[in-house]
This record gives structure tokens, C-alpha cells and sequence, in this order.
């Protein structure tokens, strides 16, 4: 919706992006399992629930390769929602990159649990509905108020956001691989941990404050 | 300061695990050129307006799609290996 109206032209290859939805809900019916390579599976279903979360990227490529076809035939108008469709291509391209690498059984069984998935399941999850949903806000703000929001701040918060997710939640890939277990509420010092921490701690304090004031 | 023993993935204690450092560090520079590719595409839709050659868009968006479905083709020819060195080491 976003894509095409700022673009200003119909959505290029329409058909192939619901025929990728249809793709990607399909698929979600045999990958569910990447969430527990852990627990003791035969190596069979470990082999075909990896190929349909490493398949899962083909139809999702389609859909962000449509929306770039969009935004490259049509004549595009900046705007505050497109940097945040921009943002969550971004992020949500980082976060199925990492899928991939987890979506790989024996890396799976390094990071599994650790602080790595938490940086991908952010990224994820962020990319693919937060800041879809700001950019929606911003869209339709005007539709139910009657009023337009301010560009200019709107393009301050847009970056404030960006860059306190980022510093937030990317160290913590890093944290993961050095070995920090999920779910802890305390960590031995001297592993490493201290740095990346503190900068995430410092990402996700930036990122709370914007968020209450955007 | 404590001086605890390493329990990185990137600090491999064995074979196994080295290969899958190593692993991590292939699929890290492939997923860097990917996002460098897509996302910089992306901005340049964005950031460049103006109505871009429609050949050459068909080109770049064909040449990407027909690459997500290459690399995936490689993908399943991977997870077939998987499956068959699984089978041996049972």
C-alpha cells in the first residue's frame, strides 16, 4: 500500500507477491521446527525442516525484489514512510540473513540459546512488523485526523530509532557467539560480555525514550 | 579480574566446531554482499527519484530474483548433503 503510493504506480508483479504470500504461509507449515533443532530430532526431519526454512527466503526475496521494481519504475516521492519502509527492509534483510546461518542445523546447534537468537529474532521481528507499522502510522495518521505529521520530526525520530535499535540489539549477535545463554538475569565478568552489553543497554534505552516520544 | 575458559563459537575447541566457525565466517561474507546488494538498491529507488530505464530495472530486479532462487537451489543441494552425512554418523 505504502510502496505503490509513494512510487506512484501500481505494485510491479502484483500476482508473483501473493502468490509469495501464499509461498511463505505454505512453507511456515514445515519450518516450524527450526525453533527446536536441539531437542534430539531424527536427522531426517532436521534435514527437511532446514531446507523449508532456508526455502522460506525465495518467495520473501520475490516480495522485497517487487517492492524495489515499484519504487525503481515509479517516480518517487521522499517521505518519512518510506525511510521506515526502508528501515524495515533493511533490518528485516539482516534478521534473514541470520535466519539462514540458524536455519543451517550445526551452526544452530552453536547459537542455539544464546544471545545470537535474540539479535535475529529482533531483527526479524522488527524489521518485519515495527517498523512496518510506524511507517503504517504515519500513513494513515493523516486519513483519520486530517492532519499531517511533521516531516522534519518525523525524520529525526525515523534516525533516533534506527540507530538506538541497532545499537541495541546488533552487539548482541556478537554477545551470542562469545557465548552469553538467553534467559539469564546475571553473567560471570571476565568473558567478554561486559561491553557489548553495556552498548545494548545504552541502544535500548535510546530506542525507549524515542518510541515514547514518537 | 576472573580469568574464566573461552566457551565462544569463535574460539573452536575442536575439528567439528572449527568447521563450523569457518561455516559461520562463508555465510557472513555472502550475507554481507547480499544486504550490501539489496539494500542498496533499495535506497537507490528511494533516495534517486526520477523514472529509471524500465530495461535496465528488469535487468537488476531478474538478475536478483534469478540469484534468490540459485542460492536456493544450492541451499537444498546442501541440506541433501546434511541429510546424507546425518545418515553416517548414525
Amino acid at each position: 500500500m505504502i510502496v505503490p503510493t509513494f512510487a506512484r504506480v501500481p505494485m510491479a508483479g502484483y500476482e508473483w507477491i501473493v502468490l509469495a504470500a501464499v509461498g511463505t504461509g505454505f512453507l511456515s507449515f514445515g519450518l516450524w521446527v527450526h525453533h527446536m533443532f536441539t531437542t534430539g530430532l531424527p536427522g531426517i526431519s532436521i534435514g527437511i525442516f532446514s531446507a523449508a526454512s532456508q526455502a522460506v527466503a525465495i518467495p520473501t526475496g520475490v516480495q522485497i525484489f517487487c517492492f524495489i521494481a515499484t519504487l525503481l519504475i515509479g517516480r518517487v516521492v521522499k517521505s518519512v514512510c518510506l525511510l521506515f519502509v526502508l528501515a524495515g527492509l533493511a533490518t528485516f534483510i539482516i534478521g534473514g540473513l541470520t535466519g539462514v546461518m540458524v536455519a543451517v542445523a550445526p551452526f544452530d546447534f552453536q547459537a542455539h540459546d544464546t544471545y545470537f537468537i535474540v539479535g535475529h529474532l529482533h531483527y526479524v521481528l522488527v524489521g518485519g512488523t515495527i517498523f512496518p507499522i510506524v511507517a503504517g502510522f504515519y500513513y494513515y495518521y493523516p486519513l483519520i485526523t486530517g492532519k499531517q505529521m511533521s516531516e522534519r520530526l518525523g525524520t529525526v525520530a525515523f534516525w533516533l530509532l534506527l540507530v538506538g535499535f541497532n545499537v541495541a540489539f546488533f552487539p548482541m549477535h556478537l554477545t551470542g557467539l562469545i557465548g552469553l545463554p538467553r534467559r539469564v538475569y546475571s553473567y560471570p565478568s571476565g568473558m567478554g560480555f561486559e561491553l557489548p552489553n553495556m552498548i545494548s543497554s545504552i541502544g535500548a534505552f535510546v530506542l525507549g525514550r524515542v518510541f515514547a516520544l514518537a | 579480574m576472573n580469568e574464566l575458559p573461552s566457551q565462544s563459537t569463535l574460539d573452536p575447541a575442536g575439528s567439528g566446531a572449527e568447521q563450523i566457525a569457518n561455516l559461520f565466517y562463508v555465510m557472513t561474507s555472502g550475507a554481507l554482499i547480499i544486504w550490501f546488494i539489496v539494500v542498496g538498491l533499495a535506497a537507490y529507488a528511494i533516495l534517486v527519484p526520477g523514472k529509471h530505464n524500465v530495461r535496465l530495472t528488469k535487468r537488476l530486479v531478474i538478475g536478483c530474483c534469478g540469484n534468490t532462487c540459485f542460492g536456493s537451489s544450492g541451499t537444498l543441494k546442501f541440506t541433501s548433503c546434511f541429510c546424507h552425512r546425518l545418515r553416517w554418523w548414525r
